[in-house]
């Protein structure tokens, strides 16, 4: 199946899912951030050389800090984030999942040197195409690799019933596997974001699930949405909720 | 166990997790529970609540758990319970909403769990001060066959170039343009204005900003070219040397040595060595995928990396040394050029005995030891 | 369309997501990706350029760069099929040709050419067969409470084309000679008119970049559209929902076939009744064209129980309302109050700082030189007390300088268990070789070695520093005894000898159950004694020491 998921099992035997990174999400980072460094060697330019010669050599200092150490520097303290890479949602880590290292980051960004060459990174586009997890060669050089940053989801499951408790528990009459059931109960998770007919017709495609169901085979989709009548969406509901422990 | 039974179950954990996970956090926490705020704190306080005006019931337990229970939490016994608790739930097929939530907070922990340990330690001082005492040394020592090579590409032309320029006078224009060859002239001319004039700081700053800017990227890039096979660390290694001996031979040539010698000879030990040893991380690099012995070609570009960085690092520093030397003490025109040569010997002495000595612990202390009760019986 | 045969792992993804999917998708068959663009829009290519390329080359550009949107219809094609992992061949291209045609290719070319989602609208165009009023709707729907991500990935695919472009020619111009490189960039600043071989290869450069562009542009607007359906539609759910269905059919009908006679007959009714119910109860909601096939049909109802997903339509009201529904719930409802703080006091007149007067420009340059020589003579601080220490510590640059300020190694305490054993010295029976050689007549023979064995290591622990990481075995005991102990001294060699033996032993007897003999137990108990006991040490130091002799 393709995917741009990549597991790293830890050492207690967790996998970990890192979703690697294109350039598409990639480039804008980078773009932010040279926007970022751009503003602030601005910003010294008209501050700096009012201070004379000192201010230059300040500059200097300055550029060279910002051009090679600012990237090591965010990666290393901000959990693998430069700005850029924060308002993207992305960060680096190394392939098996855990913080970049000093050694590694220096490495990646040092071989940005390489990764530009021709011109604006066509060499690293091209490593990134070829390579399975869109590194460039620094990433390959410096075994690391750039993921989506897992963003904690609402927690409303800890303290709210997403599903209707006033809904009849069923229990399933066949037994179901791990990724059945999760399915169903991520059904009921999702079931209002679909539209009620979809998901009626969806919850309908589990036939088995729906046993001595009263069907009126008679009656229109239209005029069951009328009465806002779903035996098969309620029924799958119930069933989410038996899985879901609510016995 | 059903779900409802298993949050009940374990939830207290996961929101000390939580805590432990944020910093920022566990800091709030902590303040809230002192009393003794002072003023400023109080206001802050003050401000943040008015902004918190809508607190989630998640938010809401982590305010209600116990500072003590927070403090006396045992984080790796926590992660290794969290990671339990994920197996258990994944087993279990509890709600993908659980499961999510559990792995998201086994992630974060992970991470912090398996962090380095010298990034945010206070021994972060010691591990710079053993690097530069220890690994740095250690590491060119047991590379030296790199460095030797990229020595050897870089100083050949060098000298070469310098003794050639003494015969030929124009080959200089071999690998300098006329306008450069200017420049240069006009620079180290001992009629010109500024020479014997003392330089203020602001212009030795000037140019110590400029050097690091300057001779440091060149390094750099030194390093990152070596990744193509190694070539472009050959590249620059011989062009360097062409050049820097093309300026020397010339400018000895036309008697202007001595402006340029005592210049010269206060940071050259630094900045050529790092230049060297740029060139050999590179060279590292990039024969590391040529030549890979039994490992296969990736890994020992990988294993050769992890080296050839630390070099690197190393040779960033003494690019930082010899822009300082250069800017402040080179540029001086008040001290004696024989002061000059002699620190400049002294300088490549230092260097060399740095390299050659530095870092050789003993390694047999035990057996010192061992030896030593032995004696005493 | 099945879903069932899709190669493309579904979940509701992100759109950054998608556009990452796409490209790995577009990676994967880039050969017939890349082949049947070149059999397709090769020969175009070629016949407008011999057309106009040397009388109107502005024109020929044109033109190339106007046909995009008939180009794009060919990749989309090829992943719309390798997509559901259908066997595809340039042929199957070739005769896909006419179609493409139908496909509200004029209003792309000129209405919609500007458009910025093109890639995105393509399949409801050419899978879906859409045009028109219909088309709009449709697009509507599909674009509606959405990031509109689509017209962004837009501007990053023009910027990929521009940077692989530059790419291509920077490659070139690397190759040429330095002055040849110069005047070729010159020719095209200075904007003179070209001659043919430049147009030709501009021309060329230009086809290739469009080549891999228009393919990863096109390969991301169909993700982004498969990924909006998904989530719209659940498609993962779908999924897993006719897998289910199937299995438990099949799992009934083993069970089916296990049973006899009537039992089986009953069944098969049973189930049938039920997938001809709701194949009827099915046929009833999205397509009542489809319907009357499908009653005449009951016994294949099964696997025609959906019509192709591609073309049902969501009413758009219902969904409207769906949609509003989802936006009031609380999940998007959320706020949070942000407080900042704002100067409300009256604006100062902004002082117009003269920085070209003079005075200003010298206090300036003044601060500066004074914060210069500040900074001088910091530096210089620094370097005296860098040279200070040197001197100070010079003879330790040599053996481990860094002693003084290796990283604090927690000083680990000696161990009292290992593996399992009690190795402090005040567990130890005063006479540990008589308590052993007692056990051992006693025939409790691993107690004894035990005991034995543990006061050894005990005697290590307390007198060699002897530390071990947890978890090490009785081997690694040894190798550090071997390693670590100075071979140089007679004695010591003998211990060493002498701690292999007893490990040997005690492995034997600890985990094979063999039993070491009688003599031999006799002499290791004495000459532990002899090596390690401290009252035997105190007593008989002198006569040791002529042994050692």
């Amino acid at each position: 199946m393709l995917d741009t998921v990549k597991t790293a099992e830890t050492p207690e035997g967790v996998e970990l899912k890192l979703t690697c990174v294109s350039f598409y999400a990639r480039g804008v980072a980078w773009l932010l951030d040279i926007l970022i460094q751009g503003f602030i060697i601005i910003l010294f330019l008209f501050i700096l050389p009012r201070l004379g010669d000192f201010g230059l050599g300040l500059l200097y200092i300055g550029m060279f800090f910002l051009n090679w150490l600012y990237p090591v520097f965010f990666e290393v303290y901000f959990q693998g984030q430069t700005p850029g890479k924060k308002a993207m949602k992305i960060q680096v880590l190394l392939i098996d999942g855990t913080m970049v290292t000093w050694g590694a980051s220096l490495l990646r960004n040092l071989l940005r040197t390489v990764d530009f060459l021709p011109f604006f990174y066509a060499l690293g586009v091209m490593t990134m195409l070829m390579s399975r997890d869109f590194r460039r060669l620094g990433d390959l050089v410096a075994n690391t690799v750039v993921v989506y940053k897992r963003e904690l989801k609402d927690n409303l499951f800890l303290d709210e019933k997403i599903l209707d408790a006033q809904a009849q528990t069923y229990a399933p009459e066949i037994v179901l596997s791990a990724k059945e059931q999760q399915t169903i109960i991520s059904y009921a998770e999702r079931q209002n974001k679909l539209s009620p007919e979809r998901a009626e017709e969806l919850a309908l495609l589990a036939t088995p699930l729906l046993n001595d169901l009263p069907v009126k085979s008679k009656q229109s989709l239209d005029d069951r949405v009328n009465h806002s009548e779903f035996p098969a969406s309620d029924r799958l509901l119930g069933i989410a909720n038996y899985l879901m422990g609510r016995r | 166990m059903n779900q409802e039974q298993f949050i009940c179950a374990h939830e207290q954990q996961w929101l000390i997790m939580e805590v432990l996970l944020d910093p920022v956090l566990l800091k709030d926490m902590k303040e809230e529970t002192r009393s003794d705020l002072s003023w400023f704190k109080q206001w802050r306080k003050k401000r943040k609540d008015k902004k918190k005006i809508i607190i989630t019931p998640y938010q809401k337990k982590i305010r209600a758990l116990k500072l003590e229970s927070i403090l006396n939490a045992d984080f790796p016994e926590l992660y290794r319970e969290m990671c339990h608790h994920l197996s258990l739930a994944q087993a279990r097929r509890y709600s993908p909403y659980l499961i999510e939530h559990l792995s998201s907070l086994v992630d974060r922990a992970h991470q912090v769990f398996y962090r380095q340990s010298h990034i945010h330690s206070e021994s972060a001082f010691a591990a710079l001060i053993f690097f530069f005492t220890h690994q740095f040394p250690q590491t060119v020592r047991s590379e030296s066959r790199w460095v030797w090579l990229s020595s050897a590409v870089f100083y050949l032309p060098l000298i070469f170039m310098i003794v050639l320029v003494q015969f030929w006078p124009e080959f200089v224009y071999s690998v300098m343009s006329p306008d450069q060859v200017m420049g240069m002239e006009s620079m180290y001319d001992p009629q010109a204005d500024h020479i014997g004039r003392e330089r203020g700081s602001d212009s030795d700053s000037k140019m110590f900003g400029f050097y690091i800017l300057n001779n440091t990227g060149i390094g750099f890039r030194t390093f990152a070219t070596g990744l193509m096979f190694g070539v472009g660390s050959l590249m620059t290694l011989l062009f360097n040397g062409l050049h820097i001996g093309a300026v020397a031979g010339h400018l000895t040539q036309i008697g202007y040595g001595s402006t340029f010698w005592p210049f010269v000879s206060g940071h050259s030990a630094m900045e050529l060595t790092a230049i060297a040893l740029s060139g050999a991380a590179g060279l590292k690099l990039g024969f590391s995928i040529l030549i890979p012995g039994r490992k296969s070609r990736y890994q020992s570009l990988l294993d050769a990396a992890k080296i050839s960085v630390k070099i690197m690092a190393g040779a960033a520093v003494m690019f930082f040394i010899a822009a300082f030397i250069e800017a402040f003490w080179s540029s001086s025109q008040t001290i004696a050029s024989n002061v000059k040569y002699a620190v400049g010997i002294a300088m490549w002495l230092l260097v060399f005995s740095y390299f050659t000595f530095s870092g050789q612990e003993k390694n047999q202390s035990i057996k010192h030891k061992a030896h030593k009760k032995e004696l005493e019986k | 369309m099945k879903l069932e045969s899709l190669t493309l792992e579904v979940r509701p993804r992100t759109p950054w997501e998608s556009m990452d999917v796409a490209v790995r998708l577009a990676v994967t068959h880039w050969r017939l990706l890349l082949s049947s663009w070149m059999i397709t829009v090769f020969p175009l290519f070629l016949m407008i350029n011999i057309i106009l390329l040397e009388e109107y080359p502005y024109w020929a550009f044109f033109i190339v760069w106007l046909l995009k949107p008939l180009y794009d219809r060919v990749p989309l094609f090829v992943l719309s099929r390798v997509i559901f992992s259908e066997k595809t061949s340039w042929r199957d291209v070739l005769n896909a040709v006419p179609a493409f045609f139908k496909t509200g290719v004029f209003s792309s070319l000129t209405l919609y050419r500007l458009d910025p989602s093109r890639s995105f609208g393509l399949p409801v165009r050419q899978l879906e067969g859409l045009k028109g009023k219909s088309r709009r709707e449709r697009m509507h729907t599909l674009g509606r409470a959405y990031n509109n991500r689509e017209v962004l990935f837009f501007i990053l695919c023009a910027h990929l084309e521009s940077l692989i472009s530059l790419g291509l020619i920077g490659l070139a111009l690397m190759m040429l000679p330095t002055d040849m490189a110069f005047q070729s960039v010159e020719t095209i600043f200075t904007g003179e008119d070209p001659g043919l071989l430049s147009n030709i290869l501009s021309m060329v450069l230009y086809f290739f970049v469009m080549m891999i562009v228009e393919t990863l542009y096109v390969s991301g607007g169909f993700v982004l559209y498969l990924n909006r359906r998904t989530i719209l539609e659940g498609w993962d759910i779908e999924l897993v929902f006719r897998k289910l269905s199937k299995r438990a059919l099949l799992q009934k009908q083993q069970e089916g076939a296990l049973v006899q006679g009537s039992l089986l007959k009953s069944k098969v009714q049973s189930i049938l009744i039920v997938l001809f119910s709701s194949s009827l109860f099915l046929a009833g909601n999205g397509l009542p064209q489809n319907a009357q096939a499908l009653s005449q049909n009951a016994s294949t109802a099964y696997e025609k129980i959906l019509p192709p997903v591609s073309a049902q339509k969501l009413p758009p009201e219902a969904s409207s309302e769906s949609i509003k529904e989802t936006m009031e719930s609380p999940a998007f409802n959320r706020f949070k109050q942000v407080d900042t703080l704002e100067y409300t006091g009256k604006k100062e007149e902004q002082d117009d700082l003269d920085l070209s007067s003079s005075w200003l420009t010298d206090i300036f340059e003044s601060i500066g030189k004074t914060l210069a020589f500040l900074f001088e003579i910091i530096l210089w601080c620094i370097a005296l007390i860098l040279i200070f220490l040197l001197v100070k510590y010079h003879q330790h640059l040599q053996f481990g300088f860094g002693k003084l300020f290796k990283p604090k190694e927690k000083s680990t305490p000696i161990p009292e268990i290992l593996f399992g054993l009690d190795v402090r010295e005040e567990s130890l029976p005063d006479d540990v070789a008589a308590q052993a050689m007692a056990l051992y007549q006693q025939k409790d023979y691993r107690a004894s070695l035990a005991l034995l064995y543990r006061a050894t290591l005990a005697y290590l622990v307390n007198n060699y520093e002897f530390t071990l990481a947890k978890g090490a075995t009785e081997g690694d005991c040894l190798k550090w005894v071997e390693t670590r102990l100075s071979s140089k001294i007679e004695s010591i060699e003998l211990e060493k000898k002498y701690f292999a033996e007893l490990t040997r032993a005690w492995q034997l007897t600890a985990y094979a159950h063999r039993f070491v003999p009688e003599e031999q137990m006799a002499r290791l108990c004495q000459d532990w004694s002899r090596f390690y006991d401290k009252r035997v040490d105190s007593q008989t130091n002198n006569s040791r020491g002529l042994n050692d002799e």
